[in-house]
């Protein structure tokens, strides 16, 4: 084999495409040819350095998927037809409106509804109650005791927060070391707020941060929404991104969209993946993040309390899921397995990492060990909606896949219809046609005892 | 569910089944774009403009099963269109020089002021240096790095055979390292 061919063969092994017989070849030639060797290292880090550089464009693509969805949704929707007691309605509501500015019931009180945080994790789903026009809704909060406080304008003791609680512009908010919460602002961003992080909330579309750490998720609109930090303003149109405030510096990561950092004599744009340090009002070092999704980690708990059905709690969480199933596939072997990561997700990862199992794609040989570690994360992680997927997965050619779906089953349903997990990994798949059949027949008797399959539609093709 | 189905359950009225068609090839079609224009802004209006053609020309497709090499046929279309009119609308650089306004123009974007150049400085030349590859071996490139797809996958796509693929990465990677080692020796 001449270094042409082995070149080429190089590549093919690079991109995971060689063929079983072609290695021993290639291995022999690199063990005699130093100068391939050394290209073969070289290349190794061009392709790493491609798939860093690709990053931004496959969130790009995911972009413009999303973009087409959303415009594809809108214009299928029903059109509104005008009502002729529309005008009196609109008229309604307009004095509404009025007698609402001129009273400004907001200054007066901490509107606190009976709602216990604790029901909060209870509860799969959060409906976003109905705003007063010019308040900001506490949704969410981890921890009961020390959630959050409030100070209101002009008073000077702290108030405790409770979930639903609303609040008036110009309230400084500020939440306790191990808790977490979640406001919505009346038109429509939600900005999440770290344990030990202290802001107030200055106009409808700016906060100013005094400490701590922030996820904000703002809404499009005609006027920008501001985020105040010393001696810089950071400035964002519809976007999702985490302000860390420290002492000395300010941290900016740009989960979505773009944002501009205003200083002292210069602005700097930071996209989506970037992350600017920012001292002094000045941008003094900016970069792309491989995993950028990883900075607001610290927010999936506040995810994790609006459950499986909540749309933008499953956009999130398989945003993150597609960065840790492109590591997966990127991965040589299974022993750098993110597995604190997924986990990290909870039932969120649930759906996608079966999808993982049920593509076609990863179904190879150079795949098999962490098809195998999913696999094993699945059995311990399976929900019940998920029984019909793992009897499907009952068929797979892979014998330790079909093992812990049978084991998944088994925990969930406390059933093994006479074949125990073993015997789905070490007898051959033929013989348990049978045995899958039963499976199928027992979930269509039995489907009804686990939860609505209304739900699980909606957790498969959020809305 | 393969390809056809979907294209079907949108046939019959059903769009989501087409949301889930553009999930699975928007990453396809905009590498298919950006290696046609060579510039990622454009390939993602252009991308989804041929998202948008295909559902709206949806019933003209005589073979469902064929739906994502018809779709980039539209987007290889959207994007002959996008270069004839830029021909057309394009200002000679050289007018700009003239009057002494290039330097400005260039001059005034605001990430050109000194900033260190880092490790993104370095991903946004490699970038760079794809888009400025032959479009033969900057179209492999792109579609095999803006989603995980195989050789056969990209074989398919593109009419030739494994083979081919894997000696057009080949040779775009080592043209790559070639024009980058030139530029860092420089």
């Amino acid at each position: 084999m001449d270094c042409e061919q082995a070149l080429a063969l190089l590549h093919a092994h690079m991109d995971r495409e060689l063929q079983p017989d072609d290695r021993p070849r290639l291995e022999a030639h690199l063990r005699d040819c130093a100068r391939c060797r050394a290209s073969a290292d070289a290349y190794r880090l061009q392709d790493a350095d491609l798939r860093r550089a690709f990053t931004p464009r496959r969130q790009a693509s995911a972009a413009v998927a999303n973009r087409v969805i959303m415009h594809l949704r809108a214009n299928s929707r029903p059109r509104t037809r005008a009502f002729p007691w529309l005008a009196v309605a609109l008229s309604a509501a307009a004095g509404f409106l009025i007698a609402v500015l001129l009273f400004r019931p907001w200054t007066k009180t901490v509107e606190l509804l009976p709602a216990d945080l604790h029901d909060v994790a209870a509860r799969p789903e959060i409906k976003t109650p109905q705003l007063q026009p010019e308040t900001i809704l506490l949704a969410l909060a981890t921890n009961a005791d020390q959630a959050c406080e409030a100070l209101l304008p002009g008073e000077k003791v702290w108030t405790t927060l409770k979930k639903g609680a609303a609040i008036g512009m110009g309230t400084r908010v500020r939440t306790g070391p191990d808790a977490r919460c979640e406001f919505h602002t009346p038109d429509g961003s939600e900005v999440r707020l770290d344990g030990g992080t202290e802001l107030v909330f200055t106009e409808k579309r700016r906060l100013e941060m005094a400490k701590g750490q922030i996820l904000a998720r703002v809404m499009e609109a005609a006027v920008p929404f501001h985020v105040n930090i010393p001696n810089a303003v950071v400035t964002a149109l519809g976007t999702e991104f985490d302000v860390l405030c420290k002492p000395v510096e300010t941290v900016l990561t740009v989960l979505d969209g773009a944002t501009k950092v205003e200083g002292k004599d210069q602005w700097r744009t930071i996209q989506t993946g970037e992350q600017a340090t920012i001292i002094d009002g000045q941008v003094v070092r900016k970069r792309l993040l491989n995993k950028y999704m990883q900075v607001a980690s610290w927010a999936d708990e506040l995810y994790r309390l609006r459950g499986p059905t909540d749309k933008e709690s499953t956009r999130r969480i398989r945003s993150k899921l597609d960065e840790l199933l492109a590591e997966l596939g990127r991965l040589k072997g299974d022993l750098d397995f993110p597995e604190g990561q997924v986990r990290s997700l909870g039932s969120h990862a649930v759906l996608p990492l079966t999808r993982y199992l049920q593509s076609e794609r990863y179904k190879t040989l150079q795949e098999r060990p962490k098809r195998e570690r999913v696999a094993k994360l699945l059995a311990e992680m399976a929900e019940p909606w998920s029984i019909a997927d793992l009897i499907e997965l009952l068929g797979d050619g892979d014998k330790q896949v079909r093992f812990y779906a049978a084991a998944a089953l088994k925990r969930l349903t406390k059933e093994t219809l006479g074949h125990e997990p073993t015997e789905w990994r070490d007898r051959d798949l033929s013989a348990l046609k049978k045995a899958r059949e039963e499976w199928r027949e027992w979930w269509a008797k039995n489907k009804d005892r686990f939860p609505d399959p209304a739900q699980i539609a909606d957790w498969r093709n959020p809305k | 569910m393969s390809d056809g189905e979907l294209v079907r359950q949108t046939l019959a009225g059903r769009t989501q089944a087409y949301e889930e068609l553009v999930r699975r090839w928007a990453g396809r079609v905009t590498a298919m774009c950006h290696a046609k224009v060579g510039r990622a802004t454009e390939a993602d209006d252009l991308a989804q403009e041929a998202l948008l053609r295909g559902f709206r020309a949806l019933a003209t497709l005589t073979d469902q099963e064929k739906f994502g090499s018809w779709l980039c046929g539209i987007a290889v279309h959207a994007c002959l269109d996008w270069l004839k009119s830029k021909e057309r609308t394009q200002i000679p650089f050289s007018v700009l020089a003239r009057d002494g306004d290039a330097e400005e123009f260039l001059g005034s974007r605001p990430e050109d002021d000194g900033f260190a150049l880092d490790r993104e400085e370095e991903l946004r030349q490699l970038m760079a240096e794809v888009e400025a590859l032959p479009e033969e071996f900057r179209q492999v490139v792109m579609l095999y790095y803006y989603e995980d797809v195989t050789y056969r996958d990209l074989a398919q796509q593109l009419g030739v055979s494994a083979a081919t693929i894997n000696a057009r990465l080949t040779k775009a990677r080592a043209m790559l390292r070639e024009r980058l080692c030139k530029k860092v020796g420089r």
